[in-house]
This record gives structure tokens, sequence and C-alpha cells, in this order.
């Protein structure tokens, strides 16, 4: 248990030392969510809802800036680290099997933190107001909700060829957040699309959560089968690059 | 000293038992049996190709035998590496380039069950100087020193060195010799591959050499040099035949390239006796002992039915 604790610790210090990681984590959505968020109609109800444009925006930038976090803490870290004989290293250790890939989701998981609270944080200074209550609901869901993308990052991470894998995380990324609704309110065709993505049900619920509407068993579903999705996924993967020869 | 070595007195500290391993129809290793006891040093010898990277990797746990045992200290590689017995150098990568020499070394012994201070590890490699480096702004000699520490992070038992020396300069690679006997004189077990034969000769008490996947020769370099024929004598000897020095004692190998023959011979006097004896006036005579490069040739070539322009005689000892 010390290895995977001591493993998990330089792994977070590393993606705090990465300045892409923190880029892609927190300085781009907060300042996405500023440029949206501060502009004069945010004060506007979104359509068809109570809800106002600025509130909906601070929930997309943030689970926005978990996804980010979630996904490509992992994914260019695991296809490097696989290519560079580094994971081999590790298995001439007594680091238990699973370590490795337990240390990534820890990490992940730790640095989504950051990402969301500074997007509320700052929405909080912005004349966002809610209850205490439910600025914990929101944030937990997002967190919680991240770790399907944390699994995504591990099984592109471990799937991907290591040049082909910033390819894939700016899809899965700006593709996914693009029809999740983290840009912008969806409607229509893309709304329909949409649903069926994490990224679209994990910014929902949050903001349902925070808006007191009813929290569909649909929408949890849809996030928990890609989660458990995801993770199979990764798991088999995982076990692929293990049983390679 | 290393103590509580696990299997017992007198148990090997790896045992290969009619090990095999095949890629589709290649057979990369092929009913390999081979046993290093605890405390040596043993040089691991092939030419590319031969299957040492294979058989390490079956040594280490990385990859499975298709048929065949491997034991290390009488467990199975990856519980022998879990209960840290093993301590492993790998020949490229496995290092990570946004950390400093000393957090990876950090982490590295926290991954051991008997680890050592890390300044010790630092120091048992030579690079205390560059610990607070990163991976990445190391020079090719020392990025190797770095490797080395990874495998001596621990107390472990044997410790397994792919071609620890490749890309170091002559001062780099006495440096490194200097640690390692350090390690071996603590009583761990070494198995190195290397390309430099001089360094098997110098620094191993025991020699494997395996080609094609087989095992060809296992003792000490002296033991290698008397299979391959301890000295070369080469002459001039103008229209001599093969058949005629085919009888000569001691013979090796012979090759007869125009008119210059060169034998290769486990007694290198009786076999030039016996050509003066036999009434021939051979010039240009040139008798040299074998390195254990040479050997390591010749067995290797031998081995692999001998090129177009050698004949090789059977062994007739």
């Amino acid at each position: 248990m010390t290895g995977v604790i001591a493993l998990t610790r330089l792994e977070i210090l590393r993606a705090l030392r990465n300045r892409r990681v923190m880029f892609f984590t927190i300085l781009y959505p907060t300042v996405l969510f500023l440029l949206t968020a501060g502009t004069a109609n945010s004060n506007k109800m979104v359509d068809g809802t109570h809800l106002s444009l600025r509130t909906y925006f601070l929930i997309a930038y943030a689970s926005f800036g978990a996804l980010g976090a979630a996904l490509t803490t992992n994914a260019q870290k695991i296809a490097t680290e696989r290519k560079e004989g580094w994971i081999r290293q590790l298995r001439l250790t007594a680091l238990p099997g699973n370590g490795y890939v337990i240390s990534k989701i820890a990490s992940a998981t730790l640095v989504t933190v950051p990402a969301i609270a500074i997007v509320f944080i700052v929405g909080g200074s912005m004349g966002v107001h809610l209850s205490a209550a439910k600025w914990v609901t929101a944030f937990l869901v997002l967190w919680i909700g991240a770790l399907a993308f944390t699994a995504l990052g591990i099984a592109i991470g471990y799937g991907v060829p290591q040049d082909s894998v910033q390819m894939v995380n700016i899809l899965v990324y700006v593709g996914g957040s693009f029809l999740g609704g983290q840009f912008f309110p969806l409607s229509g065709t893309l709304e329909s699309v949409g649903k069926a993505l994490p990224t679209y049900q994990v910014r929902q619920l949050a903001t349902d959560v925070i808006t007191g509407d009813h929290v569909p068993g649909s929408g949890i579903a849809i996030l928990l089968a890609w989660t458990v999705g995801a993770a199979v996924l990764a798991a088999r993967m995982y076990r692929r690059g293990v049983d390679a020869g | 000293m290393t103590t509580g070595v696990r299997g017992g007195p007198g148990s090997a500290a790896v045992t290969f038992e009619n090990v095999s391993k095949h890629y589709g129809q290649v057979r990369a290793v092929n009913e390999l049996s081979l046993e290093i006891p605890q405390g040596r040093t043993v040089a691991f010898l092939g030419p590319n190709g031969a299957g040492k990277s294979t058989s390490i990797d079956m040594l280490l746990g990385l990859r499975r035998p298709t048929a065949g045992t491997v034991r290390v200290f009488g467990k199975a590689p990856h519980d022998a590496i879990t209960a840290g017995h093993v301590g492993a150098m790998l020949q490229s990568g496995g290092l990570l380039s946004d950390v400093t020499v000393r957090e990876l070394l950090t982490l590295m012994t926290k991954l051991h069950p008997r680890p050592l201070p890390v300044d010790e590890v630092l120091k048992r490699a030579n690079i205390a100087d560059i610990g607070e480096r990163k991976a990445d702004k190391l020079s090719g000699g020392q990025t190797q020193r770095v490797r080395f520490a990874i495998a001596i992070a621990g107390d472990s038992d044997l410790i397994v060195l792919d071609e620890p020396t490749t890309g170091m300069d002559v001062e780099n690679r006495q440096i490194f010799w200097q640690a390692m006997k350090a390690e071996a004189e603590r009583g761990k077990t070494i198995l190195f591959a290397t390309h430099y034969l001089e360094e098997a000769d110098q620094i191993a008490d025991q020699v494997i050499v395996i080609n094609k996947g087989r095992l060809l020769a296992n003792g000490t370099a002296a033991d290698i040099k008397a299979q391959a024929g301890f000295q070369k004598i080469s002459f001039r000897l103008p229209g001599v035949t093969r058949d005629r020095l085919l009888m000569l004692p001691n013979v090796v190998t012979l090759e007869i390239i125009n008119d210059r023959v060169q034998i290769q011979t486990s007694d290198s006097d009786k076999t030039f006796y016996s050509i003066l004896d036999a009434g021939y006036r051979p010039e240009d005579i040139e008798i040299t002992a074998l390195g254990l490069e040479q050997a390591f040739v010749a067995i290797t070539q031998q081995d692999n039915g001998a090129d177009a322009h050698s004949e090789v005689v059977e062994d007739a000892r």
C-alpha cells in the first residue's frame, strides 16, 4: 500500500507541475466561463427554464474543466509511459498489478477538485447565489460524474497509439463538450444526440440538482452505463497491455 | 551481507527448466535449461536474436514461457519480484522525464519491500551530484547510472542488468563496473547481458552463451575458451589440402583461404609440432591466444553450421 501511495503522490505532483494539464483543467475553463458569463445577457433565463445563463455556464464550464482534468491527466501520460517503458519498469517492482491504474484514478480524481472549485469560486464572486447544500451537491455530482472520463482516459491511454492520443483526446474533449451543452444550451436535434453522452448527462444532472428539478433516472442510468462501460474497456485494455507477449 | 534469502541454503538464484518461447513459427527460446547459483556474477552472452532479451523477459516475469518453468529463488518470477528478491535494469526507457532523479529513486525505494535510504542509493550508483536533475537532462552515461540505481534501490538478492554499459564511454564503464563489483561483494547474485566481451571476461565468474534460443556454453570464461579452442594458429602453406591437415591433433576448426591456413586448437603446441612432424614447413607463422570474444565468435559460428568460407571439424576431444 505504501507503494501505491508513493506513486499516487508523485503522480499528483507531476500533474500539478504539468502546464498543459493546468491550462486545460483550470485556466481554460475559467477564462471561457468569464468570457461567456461576463456578458450582458447572462442574467437572462435559459429558454424554457428558470435558470439564468450565468448559472447554466457555471455548471457547464465546471463540468468542462472536470472532464478535461479527468481525461487529459491520464490518456496522454499512460500512452507515453507505455511507449517509454515506464509501465514495464513498474512491473519489475513490488507495486501491485493494479497499483499503477489506482494511482492514475486517484490523481485524476484529485486534480478534478480544483478544476471544479475554481469555476465555482469565480462564479460565486460574479453573483451566482446558491445555498451551501446546492454548491456541495453540484460539486459532488460533477466530481463523481468525472469518473466516467477518468475511465475513458485510461482506456484511451492503453488502447490508442501514443501519436494518436492527442487527436482522440481533443475529439472526445471538444466534441463531447459541444454535444454535451458545455459551450451553449442545446435544443432540438443536437440535444437529442447529446443526451446519449456522459458530457451532457453529468452537466444536466448537476444543473437539475441546482434548479431543484426532477432528476430523471434515465440520465443517471446513461452516465452510469458510460462509467461502467469505460471502466470495463479500460480494464480490458490494461490487461491486454499486461499480457503482451 | 544479504540475509534471509528464501528458498534455503544452496537453492539456485535462477533456474530455467526446459524453457521454450515461441512467437508463432519463430522459436525465440528452445528447451533452455540452466542454473545460476547464489552469489555468482554471471555474464549472459549471445548474438543478436539469440533469445537473450526473451530469456531475460521471462526471468523477470514480463513474458510467459510457452513451455517449461522459470524459477527465481524457488519462486515464480513475478512472486520473486514482489517479494523484493530482484532488482532489474532495463536496456532502454523506463524513466520518467518530468521528475528529478531523487524523486524517481525515492519512489523506487518505496516500491521495494526492503528499501535502501535514497542517499545511499545515489552514492552507490555514483549519481549523488545529479539528484536534483530531471531525467531528460542527463547524458547517456548518467541515464544508465540512474537505471542502475533503480536496480539497487532495494536490498534485492539478484540484480539483473540488460546491456548496462551500452552508450557509456570507457571512464563511465569503469566507474559502473566498480559500483557493480561492490554489489557483488555484498553477496548479491548478478546477471548481466552484454555485447562487450572483455567485460564478461574480466568480471564474470560464470559465462552463459546462448545461440538460436539454445544453450551453447555454460561455465567459466576459461571453459568457454577451451571449448572454442584456446589458440589460433595461422600460417601460409602453398598447395596444402584440407584432407592432409584434418588428422592433426587438438584441432577445433580448420579454415583454408587461398594458401593461408587458420586452425583453432585446444593445444597449439601439440598441433604445431604435428605439422612439423608431418614434414610441412609453413611460412609466416602466427600463434595467438583467443580472447573470450574470439571464443564466442568461434563457438557461435560453429553452431551456426559455419559460413561459406570456413569448414569445421568436429571437436575430436
